[in-house]
């Protein structure tokens, strides 16, 4: 049994303007030790469905359906008071904006102790605090800069810190959404070999959130390709780079520059993502597609598997 | 060779592009309309502006309400002359005067001017009474409310509706002036200060500090009894006072955020002046707040206006803070003497406070259109 | 638009320098320290080129962005415009160089003024500057009156020859003067050079005007660089506004040309919107439009696709590259991203802490990159390919304080190949290296 097992989660927003349909009947599944990158442009779900997990969404967000098993218990049925216990220690997250995370007038390493003695009141403070060291070495800052204050850390120690209080509670699962988006190429490569290291050490599994397509193909086993509120694709990482079948998922690969390798043309994806609140008929994005049919536009195309374990959502699949 | 400007084409024949006069005033009544309804949905603004409109039609009754109802009875029913012969309560025909007795607490009134007294006024045993003299029977002062006066009469025997009615009127002059200039004060300040810092804006800052500490209520007592105040100038004081004080620190804050954001920098890049930059980018968005600060101030400007009515130091001839100051000196404020004769100090009081909170209520619900923060979603 | 057909650069850097005073002290508030934001950097921007500035967070080049652009004045050092409204030559008689002329001309290019005069080493100055006051009445009046060619024009009987001053300067070997003259032609012919250029930091006046129309500038996020309260009409047509240019019929029908020029089509749809109507790439469109509107010749991006997604990003790439090319405008184009710099810049510099630390043709700076913080930085960026394994960044700590460096190489702290001098001697000079490929280290 898979350690969490999302399934068919549909979440829609209540707004002024009308329901926003931010996820539809999305499902996956996450091995121990597994690291999956779900990829998508801002506003596919990503985000939500992190949020939907942790059960941390906005009061207007309603979960129409679905599961979400995470070692056997489904987490939407969960009372409050439960999933308290579940998050921190079962999952946790690491927040986009995580930076801003920290509370400027405590030490760091307070703010980890209080977060270890939340969660685990047996513990006691020197025992967290021996943990926050650990925790500090493990994720490479200086232990003695436990004592220090938000302000007098850079940003990319401030992202460490924020990671090692996701940590703090050995969880099982992290969500770590654009865990490094703010911050520099040599800070983010550092911070990334360090979560991949912790990863592997620790045998957690972790689902990065991210919209740079080369961050998630370096971090991930399994990639999900996201738009528009539905999972088009996934697979294992190689597969995914290699032979796409989904004409969205080869064009994020298409359009998107490297440094390495020859020089080539890069594609466009034409149109715009739609508006989540009158969603295209049949296949999202049917619009956007140079391959749509009349049956696209009429018909929604099923996460079918084309290959082992390489599941996509299209009526004419690339590369299949 | 040189870079000539783009020559612009006339517009060819075929092509119809919109108006650009038309398409904005498309979209300011779309604005409009979409704020409308932002503002219908925070419950509290209606609620203040359906206070507001009540208030208007009050003050806009009176002058009709003179005309006709009231056409033959004007001296009855004028808000600052008018006394009914038809109650008596001693006979005020005008030429009130008094005396105190050696030795006594009470009033005489000479009446019909011989120099002698006719009433007396037992002293301030609570509700004013009088009794002519020889006579024992002391008759009751104020009329309460009745058909032919709504709200009762004044100690004076002037009609507490016909005041309350024509006060309104000067209380939204005073009010609406007194913020508008507050107000545009406060965002010229302010965008400029924030605009050109250095010394301009240390000047006005240190100038709104000085503003904020003052005690502006016991100054405008003084400058009250140095020169003669009246609503017009009241307003244009108050007016500037606040429009120099705490407003242009909120405003400041708010501009200077502007200022710093891209399509300034965009703007200048563009060319545009300073004149250019401070009228067409910072100023149209502090407007919003501007206009939120301008319905806080109407209060505070009402506010201020009872408060030294109270004091009796303004050259007004009746106001809601006149109403309340005259139940005061006549004794009705002391004791438990405001439940004896209650129309005479709660019409004026309710009003004061319930349009200040009027104005105040329409600024909450106009809060949450200006900020989205505030919004529910 | 017409555009010189010369390699001649647009935009001239030389030792710019930007420092931001850091007050300390509550009560008395002196600048005791000084952020080196930009630390004399100098490059050439060439017409039609797209110059990359590439670097992490902090290390000036969006600094350097605004000081071209003049958001921002200099500490010190200089910004050079290429003057499009003088034209320059040199005044020959009898194959002897008399000095340099520049001509002020008015926006149909025709001379109205001689602006500048420079006689040459040993040249009669008195008789150089009749000369340009004769040939000034001689072709005034007369549109493009000087060919890019050289001309014979027949001034009181003096046959004078003039060639215009890049061509001149090409053709001009120092080798053929005397050795004694040398130094005096060699200073003379760097002062020609100024002919042509203006200062940017001294431009204010109808000049600063007319600097604002031929240099915009893009800014990196489209939901900030676009007024909220104004419609999309009034945020393009703004630059036109200001200038003065056509009524509001007129510069609503240009506008609607722009729009559709971007892509954002039918411009009617579009013209009576607000910025938050609009998606983020549609918006960053807007800002292109608004940018290209009066003909620029010079454009600094500031990351005007980073806040993009993927999908969206290419479309605003390609559309920046196609004006480019019809409009023949250079670019400055400040990005983190060298995947992107690779495919938008000819040229790129990389800049580490205020200072230029490589600079080159981006193919051969991203496949042969020298300096060792630019090896760093293109070894960090990941690869959007599961099989390619990068080799692991050796990089110490984090950037440090640009507050006050010591004077010493910027990136010494960090360097994984420093040595005993880069400790000593001051922060190394950028030296060509062969092809343009310009590094400052000493260990190269």
């Amino acid at each position: 049994m898979a350690l969490l097992e999302v399934k068919d989660v549909t979440v829609h927003f209540r707004t002024k303007r009308g329901e926003v349909q931010a996820l539809d009947r999305v499902s996956f599944a996450l091995e121990r030790g597994e690291a999956l990158g779900l990829v998508g442009e801002s506003g596919c779900g990503k985000t939500t469905l992190a949020l939907t997990i942790m059960r941390l969404l906005a009061e207007n967000a309603r979960i129409l359906g679905g599961h979400i098993w995470f070692k056997g218990t489904d987490l939407l049925a969960l009372p409050e008071e439960a999933m308290r216990h579940v998050r921190w220690k079962g999952i946790s997250m690491v927040f986009q904006a995580a930076m801003n995370a920290l509370n400027p007038v405590y030490r760091v390493g307070d703010q980890i102790v209080e977060a270890i003695l939340t969660h685990e009141p047996k513990v006691t403070v020197r025992e967290a605090r021996e943990r926050v060291a650990e925790l500090f070495r493990l994720v490479g800052l200086d232990p003695k800069r436990m004592d220090h204050y938000p302000h007098e850390f850079s940003g990319g120690m401030r992202q460490r810190a924020v990671i090692a209080m996701a940590l703090a509670c050995h969880p099982d699962v992290i969500l770590a959404d654009e865990p490094t988006t703010a911050l520099d190429v040599i800070i983010q490569d550092r911070i990334l070999h360090r979560l991949d290291e912790i990863r592997k050490q620790l045998n957690m599994s972790i689902i990065y959130i991210s919209h740079d397509i080369a961050v998630i193909a370096e971090v991930a086993d399994t990639v999900g390709v996201m738009y528009a509120g539905k999972l088009v694709e996934i697979g294992p990482t190689e597969a995914i780079f290699r032979r796409p079948h989904h004409p969205y998922t080869e064009g994020l690969m298409g359009a998107f520059p490297s440094v390495r390798g020859p020089k080539r043309e890069l594609a466009t994806i034409p149109g715009e993502p739609p508006n989540l609140l009158n969603p295209p008929s049949g296949c999202r994005f049917h619009p956007r597609c140079p391959y749509a049919t009349a049956r696209c536009k009429a018909e929604e195309p099923p996460l079918v598997p084309f290959e082992v374990g390489h599941l996509a959502a299209c009526w004419h699949p690339r590369n299949a | 060779m040189a870079v000539p400007a783009p020559p612009l084409k006339k517009p060819p024949k075929g092509r119809h592009l919109e108006a650009p006069w038309r398409a904005r005033l498309r979209l300011l009544r779309r604005g409009l309309a979409g704020s409308w309804g932002m503002f219908w949905e925070s419950r509290i603004g209606p609620l203040g502006l359906f206070i507001i409109a009540f208030y208007g039609l009050l003050a806009l009754a009176h002058p009709i309400l003179m005309a006709t109802v009231w056409a033959d009875e004007r001296d009855v029913y004028d808000p600052k002359h008018g006394y009914d012969p038809q109650i008596i309560y001693g006979g005020f025909d005008g030429r009130l005067q008094s005396t105190v007795a050696p030795g006594s607490d009470d009033y005489y009134v000479d009446a019909n001017g011989d120099g002698r007294p006719d009433y007396i006024y037992a002293g301030w045993d609570g509700v004013l009474q009088s009794k002519a003299v020889g006579d024992d029977k002391y008759r009751g002062g104020p009329a309460p409310p009745s058909l032919r006066h709504w709200l009762g009469t004044d100690p004076w025997g002037r009609d507490v509706f016909s005041q309350l009615a024509f006060s309104a009127r000067a209380e939204f002059f005073l009010g609406v002036m007194a913020a508008l200039i507050t107000v545009v004060i406060g965002t010229l300040v302010a965008a400029i200060s924030a605009y050109y810092g250095g010394f301009v804006d240390t000047f006005f800052m240190r100038l709104a500090d000085v503003v904020l500490l003052f005690p502006v209520i016991a100054f405008l007592i003084v400058l009250g009894s140095m020169f003669q105040l009246n609503l017009y100038s009241l307003a244009v004081v108050l007016g500037v006072i606040n429009g120099f004080g705490g407003i242009t620190i909120v405003l400041k804050s708010q501009a200077l955020s502007i200022k710093v954001r891209p399509f300034v920098e965009a703007a200048k890049v563009a060319g545009g002046s300073h004149m250019h930059i401070i009228v067409r980018h910072i100023i149209p968005n502090l407007l919003p707040l501007s206009f939120l600060y301008m319905m806080f101030n109407v209060t505070s400007a009402i506010f201020s206006e009872a408060v030294l009515s109270f004091f009796g130091i303004l050259n007004i001839d009746m106001s809601w803070g006149i109403m309340v100051q005259m139940a005061n000196i006549a004794g009705y404020l002391q004791g438990g003497a405001i439940t004896k004769a209650w129309w005479i100090f709660f019409p004026a009081s309710i009003s004061i406070t319930l349009l200040c909170a009027a104005f105040y209520f329409v600024g909450r619900g106009l809060d949450e259109i200006v900020n989205p923060r505030l919004r529910k979603v | 638009m017409q555009t010189r057909t010369t390699a001649e650069p647009l935009i001239r850097v030389e030792r710019l320098k930007k420092y931001f005073p850091v007050r300390k002290g509550l009560f008395f508030q002196r600048a005791r320290s000084f952020v080196h934001a930009v630390d004399d950097v100098s490059f050439e921007i060439r017409p039609g080129e797209t110059f990359g500035l590439v670097g992490e967070s902090g290390c000036g080049k969006t600094t350097t962005g605004k000081l071209l652009v003049k958001l921002l004045e200099p500490t010190d050092g200089r910004i050079w415009i290429r003057d499009l409204r003088q034209v320059s030559f040199v005044v020959q008689q009898d194959g002897l160089p008399l000095g340099a002329v520049g001509l002020r001309v008015d926006e149909e290019g025709k001379p109205v003024q001689v602006a500048r005069v420079l006689s040459a080493p040993g040249a009669n100055a008195e008789e150089l500057d009749r000369h340009a006051r004769r040939l000034l009445t001689r072709l005034a009046g007369r549109r493009g009156a000087l060919g890019p060619v050289p001309t014979d024009v027949d001034v009181d009987g003096q046959r004078l020859s003039l060639t215009p001053l890049s061509q001149f300067r090409s053709q001009f070997r120092l080798q053929a003067v005397p050795a004694g003259d040398r130094e005096r032609w060699e200073r003379w012919l760097r002062q020609t050079q100024d002919l042509e250029y203006v200062d940017v930091a001294r431009l204010s006046g109808p000049p600063l005007k007319a600097f604002r129309r031929e240099v915009q500038m893009i800014f990196q996020d489209p939901y900030e660089s676009l007024n909220p309260r104004m419609t999309i009409f009034d945020i393009v047509a703004e630059p036109l506004a200001v200038q003065k240019i056509g009524t509001i019929t007129e510069r609503e029908l240009r506008v609607a040309e722009m729009l559709e020029l971007v892509g954002l089509t039918p411009p009617e749809s579009f013209l009576f919107r607000y910025p938050h109507e609009l998606s983020g790439g549609q918006r960053q469109r807007v800002a292109i439009a608004r940018a290209m509107i009066i003909n620029p010749r010079f454009i600094v991006a500031d990351e005007p696709t980073s806040m993009l997604d993927v999908s969206i990003r290419t479309g605003v790439m390609k559309l920046m590259m196609e004006l480019q090319q019809e409009f023949g405008i250079s670019y400055l184009y400040i990005t983190h991203d060298l995947a992107v710099a690779r495919y938008m810049c000819e040229r790129i510099a990389v800049m580490y802490l205020g200072k230029i630390v490589e600079m080159g043709p981006t193919e051969e700076v991203i496949q042969n990159p020298l300096h060792p913080y630019t090896k760093a930085l293109i070894d960090a960026v990941p690869v959007p390919d599961p099989t390619y394994k990068r080799e692991p960044v050796e990089l110490k700590g984090d950037v440090p304080s640009p507050l006050d460096p010591p004077p010493r190489c910027r990136f010494y702290d960090r360097c994984p190949i420093a040595t005993e001098r880069c400790a000593r001697e001051d922060h190394p000079p950028l030296e060509d290296k062969g092809g343009g490929h310009y590094v400052a280290c000493y260990e190269v």
